[in-house]
Order: C-alpha cells, then structure tokens, then sequence
C-alpha cells in the first residue's frame, strides 16, 4: 500500500531532492569533459519545473516567475545540449577505434571507404569547435549563478501547506499526463517524446503516494524515452552533416555525403525500434491500464461506484 | 587507293540508341565517320515497371531500323547490335531484342552480359593508349556503371554496378531536386556500389558513355576534357541551385542529356571518392568502338567473349 502523504510534505520532500539534484547538475556544467552534465541539468530543471507546477498550490504565490525564468535558462542551454549530443553520436559512429590522424586508411580497414576517415575526423573536429563555442557564449557565470539561485528555491514551500494527501493531488494530475501521452495523432513528433517525459516527471513525484506498480510503469516509460531521445538527436545529427556535406571542402563532400546516408540509416533504425515500441503500448490499451495500475484508490472507488 | 572497309556499331542502352559507323583502314585503328544518337529511354520504363512498355518498344523499333538503313547508306559491311543493362534486366528483354532485331531487319540483336560489355568499353576507350600501360575506365550508363581496369589492349577486371544515370532520374524527378531527394539519390548509389572498390593508383583513368563526356561542357569546357573531384562537386552545385533548363541553355547541350548527367554526376562523385582518383580523362571512344574492334577481329562473331574473358569469367565464378 502506498504511504499516506500530504501534499506539503510531498512538496518539501521533492522539492529538496530536486533542488540538490539541479544544484549538482549546475555545478558541473563549468567542466567541458562532462558531455552529460548539460542534459542532466536540463533534465534536473524540468523535473523541478514539474514539481512547481503539480504542487504550485503548496508553493509560496511568487514561484510563478523562477519557473518561467528556471524555463527560459533551460532553454538556453538546448544548443548546447545538442553540440553534446553531436559528439556523443559522431563519436558512435567513428566506432571503438576511430579513423586515425594524418593519413588516408586504405580499403583494407574494413569499414572505411575513401576519404570517410578525413570527413569523420573534419566533422568532429567542427563539432568539437561548435561546442567549445558555444560553451563559452552560453555557460556565463550569470547563468550558472541564476540556475544554482533558481535550485535553492526549496525555502518556498508554505508553511501552512495542504493537509490534502497527494494521492489526491495524483488524481487530477496524472490523468491529464497519461492522456496527453497516449495521444497517437504523430506518433513520433517531438511533442510526443516531450508529452511522455512530462509524465514520467510526474510519476517520479508523486511517487511515494501511488501504488508499487507505479514503478513498472516508470521502468516502461524509461525505455520508451531511450528510444525517442536518441531518434531525434540522430535526426539533428543528419541535418547537420547534410549541411556540412554542403558547404564543407568540396574534396570531402562525396564522402561527408556517404556519412549522411550512414547517419540516416542509423536514424531509420531508431525510429523503427521506438514505433515498434510505441505501437504496443498505443495498440494494446497499455496507458488506460497504466493510469489504472497508478491509482488504486481510484480504481477501487471506481469499481464500488459501477458495480 | 582502296577504300577502307567500312563496320558500323549500334548499342541499345538505357538512355539511348547510338549509332557509330568506322572506316577500318588496314594496319590502322579504326577512325569514326559518323555518328547518330536518340534518346529512346527504355531504361525509364524497366525501372518503372520492370519491362519494356509497347510505345517503348515501338519507338525503339523505329529508331533502330533507321539507324540501320543509315549504317547501310554509309557503306557498312557488318553492324554489330548490342544491348545493355535495360534489356538485361527487362522481363521482357528476350522478346523485346527479338522484335527489335526484326524490325530493324538484321539477323539478331545480342544482350551483352556485363563483362563483354565492360570489356567491348575497355578496348574501345583505350584504343590509341600505350599497349599494356594500366588503364581504369569508368563507364556510367542509363542502368548500370562500369568500372574495368587492366592493361591497355588486354583483359580487363570488371565490377558492374547496377545504378546508372537513368536509374537515378527515374527515381529523383525534382528540377531542381529537394534536399530529400539528393539524399535518395546518394543512398541509392551507396547502396548499389559494391564496398570492396580497389582504389586505382597510378592508373591512366579514362570516362566513357555520354554522361561522363558531357559533364564537362556544363562547366564550359570542351567535350571529353578531364574532370576533377572539385569540378564534380561544382557540378552537383549547379544542379542543387537551379533547373536542368537552365544549365541546358547556357551549356548547348540537349535537355534529356543534362537531366542525366545530374545523377551521372552524383555516381562520378562517389567514384572518385571510393577509387581515390585525382582526374578522369572523358574518351569519345568507349562501348561502340570496342564493338567495331571486336567485328574486326572476330567478324559476325564480335558479340562471343573471348575465349581469355571466358576463363576469367570461370575462374571469377568459382
């Protein structure tokens, strides 16, 4: 059975456990080894951004401006994020023992055709340059000061906080999640990607209050997203090299050319992996029974009430 | 003085039906007299429905037969008729080489399997080349690619890649092509060339087929000059920027040729990456020639495969 917990102690529970986590991402953001201190960050923030809008009533009223402001330097750091991710996948694709420098492999490296090692290597090395870049325009000390500010927001949880139980709070949150995430309209379009991890967020906070079955649903909602998150930084990833194979040095474009159609057969293949998993939950009536496994109460009540 | 004997080659391709008639002096390289090109396009409807359609068939019919009154008004003794990648690929190729041929009045249109075709390409660009010197000869046609090397006037090694510059602007119809469709044309050729391509240093590299030859024109130079990777590149640009019409006004050369040479382009592109070549001389000479020579030497037997090709054929096979 789940704990019975109110809303404000769920709020000052999460809110601490939040806050430090978006804190520590914070503070590794100066560190231009760590490639996932950046998408943690932005990870830590919309976490917390979920928790002050699920438990606003538990708030202080003037939380309104640091979650529209903790949005906004969020969003600041999405190029950012999405130089990180270039990296990550250039690197995926040079494989465990990447082209080496200086010189043109012959066909007997397997794998490597023609000038692909210099496009790979000339690719990353811009990748490299973007983000290093972008580093230094994005990462000011006012950004890193105003996220650690917006992390140590925890002293706004009021004092005279709700004695409703949170598994009340669910209630009206979480079925609006679930159903925003089951909308099939384009199965694969960003908003479906965003729509799923907002619920995952919201399941992740009202976790104490829902039943143990909660945790297989997360675990679900998990592997879901670590399908729909690479697709779309392999998307951006063809996008990119397509431009580079553009404009880059005309003696590289054949190949920069070839790295495009690797990168979108790599794109096809996520794609495919993540429909096919969405398709068996879509299809097999998976988030009504989810919302259902969440919410006990409810379905009892329900059940009482019907029957 | 007598007069030189007088042999004459058409080739059935996917793009065109191409006529060559040379006089072939004795103890001399046969020397071209004339020339005669249509674009017939039955690689359009093999790639389209996998068979040579009736109107295809009557215009081909029609073009050929003319093509062979001509060859016979210049005098020719012989004629070698050849066809290649579309009819070999056509369900209906037998048939269809068999109603040409007797529309056209001659005893048998023959479909070159692609190692006679690549060799007849081969001795015919290298013709006038330094015996024995190692040449590449790169031959893009309407369905397929060629890509032979060896020794000038000797057997070849052959890979046939089955993409040719037809096969490209049947599936990318876009003038100019969007951004997707320059990327299903790239996935296309990546997918079709093989990715064992010895690179060919220190070869003599020479471009054959109508495409390659007239790539150059659209840059401005003259026909059959040599092309670099950069020059490739400039090409697929202008292609990328603005309408096949517009590089056929400025350049001279027919519309239907510039439509092909796009996707000609996009192959030449990638196979000078892949073979690692710094230039490809384009030869006027090529497929047509190499059937003359073969008429040359083996009379109405020009279309049989040496008997060297058949045990390289034998030996590649097992």
């Amino acid at each position: 059975m789940p704990e019975r917990v109110s809303a404000g102690e769920l709020a000052r529970l999460t809110l601490a456990d939040r806050s430090d986590q978006l804190r520590w991402a914070a503070a590794r953001l100066p560190l231009a080894a760590d490639l996932e201190a950046v998408p943690d960050c932005r990870m830590a923030s919309r976490r917390l951004r979920e928790l002050w809008m699920a438990l606003a009533d538990q708030l202080e009223p003037h939380s309104r401006g640091p979650r529209r402001r903790l949005r906004q330097l969020s969003a600041e750091l999405r190029p950012l994020e999405r130089a990180g991710a270039r990296i990550r996948l250039l690197m995926e694709l040079l494989g465990p023992v990447g082209p080496p420098g200086g010189t043109l492999q012959g066909p007997s490296t397997p794998g490597w055709r023609g000038r692909e090692p210099e496009a790979l290597r000339s690719l990353l090395e811009s990748a490299r340059l973007e983000e290093a870049t972008l580093r230094e325009q994005i990462l000011s000390r006012r950004l890193i000061s105003e996220l650690e500010a917006a992390a140590n927001f925890g002293a706004v949880v009021r004092r005279d906080g709700s004695a409703t139980e949170a598994v009340q709070l669910a209630r009206v949150r979480l079925p609006v999640l679930f159903e925003a995430a089951s909308r099939t309209g384009r199965p694969l379009e960003p908003s479906r990607r965003r729509r799923v991890q907002r619920l995952l967020h919201g399941l992740e906070l009202f976790s104490p209050a829902l039943a143990r079955e909660h945790q297989v649903v997360i675990a679900e909602l998990t592997s879901v997203l670590g399908l729909l998150g690479p697709l779309r930084e392999w998307r951006e990833l063809v996008e990119w090299v397509d431009r580079a194979a553009k404009q880059g040095p005309a003696d590289l474009r054949p190949a920069l050319r070839r790295i495009v159609v690797r990168a979108e057969l790599e794109t096809e293949a996520a794609q495919e992996s993540a429909e096919i998993e969405l398709a068996r939950l879509d299809q097999g009536g998976w988030w009504r029974t989810a919302a259902q496994a969440c919410l006990p109460e409810r379905r009892r009540s329900s059940r009482a009430g019907g029957s | 003085m007598a007069r030189a004997d007088r042999l004459a080659a058409i080739d059935v391709g996917s793009n065109t039906v191409h006529l060559l008639v040379a006089a072939a002096p004795e103890g001399a390289h046969p020397r071209p007299l004339f020339r005669r090109r249509a674009f017939v396009q039955l690689g359009l409807d093999v790639a389209a429905s996998g068979r040579v359609g009736p109107e295809r068939l009557e215009l081909a019919g029609r073009v050929l037969a003319a093509q062979v009154q001509e060859a016979r008004r210049h005098g020719a003794r012989l004629i070698a008729v050849g066809a290649t990648q579309a009819l070999r690929s056509a369900s209906n190729g037998e048939e269809v080489a068999a109603q040409l041929a007797q529309r056209a009045g001659v005893d048998r249109l023959h479909i070159l399997p692609p190692e006679l075709e690549a060799q007849l390409a081969f001795d015919g660009a290298t013709l006038g080349v330094t015996p024995r010197a190692e040449c590449m000869v790169l031959d893009i046609g309407g369905a397929s690619t060629q890509v032979a090397s060896g020794p000038a006037g000797g057997i070849c090694r052959d890979r046939s890649i089955k993409v040719g510059s037809g096969t490209l602007l049947a599936a990318v119809g876009g003038d100019p092509p969007t951004s997707a469709e320059w990327r299903s044309m790239e996935r296309l050729v990546a997918s079709r060339v093989h990715r064992d391509l010895e690179p060919a240093t220190g070869h003599l590299v020479l471009g054959t087929g109508g495409t390659i030859t007239n790539l150059p024109r659209l840059l401005g130079k003259a026909k059959g000059s040599s092309l670099r990777p950069r020059e490739v590149e400039l090409l697929l640009e202008l292609f990328r920027v603005g309408p096949a019409t517009d590089l056929a006004r400025r350049s001279g050369v027919d519309l239907e040729r510039v439509r092909l040479c796009r996707g000609g382009a996009v192959i030449l592109a990638q196979l000078m990456d892949l073979l690692q070549l710094r230039s490809v001389r384009a030869s006027e000479r090529g497929l047509r020639d190499g059937m003359i020579l073969a008429l040359l030497r083996r009379g109405e037997g020009w279309w049989r495969a040496e008997e060297r090709l058949v045990e390289v054929a034998v030996g590649a096979g097992a």
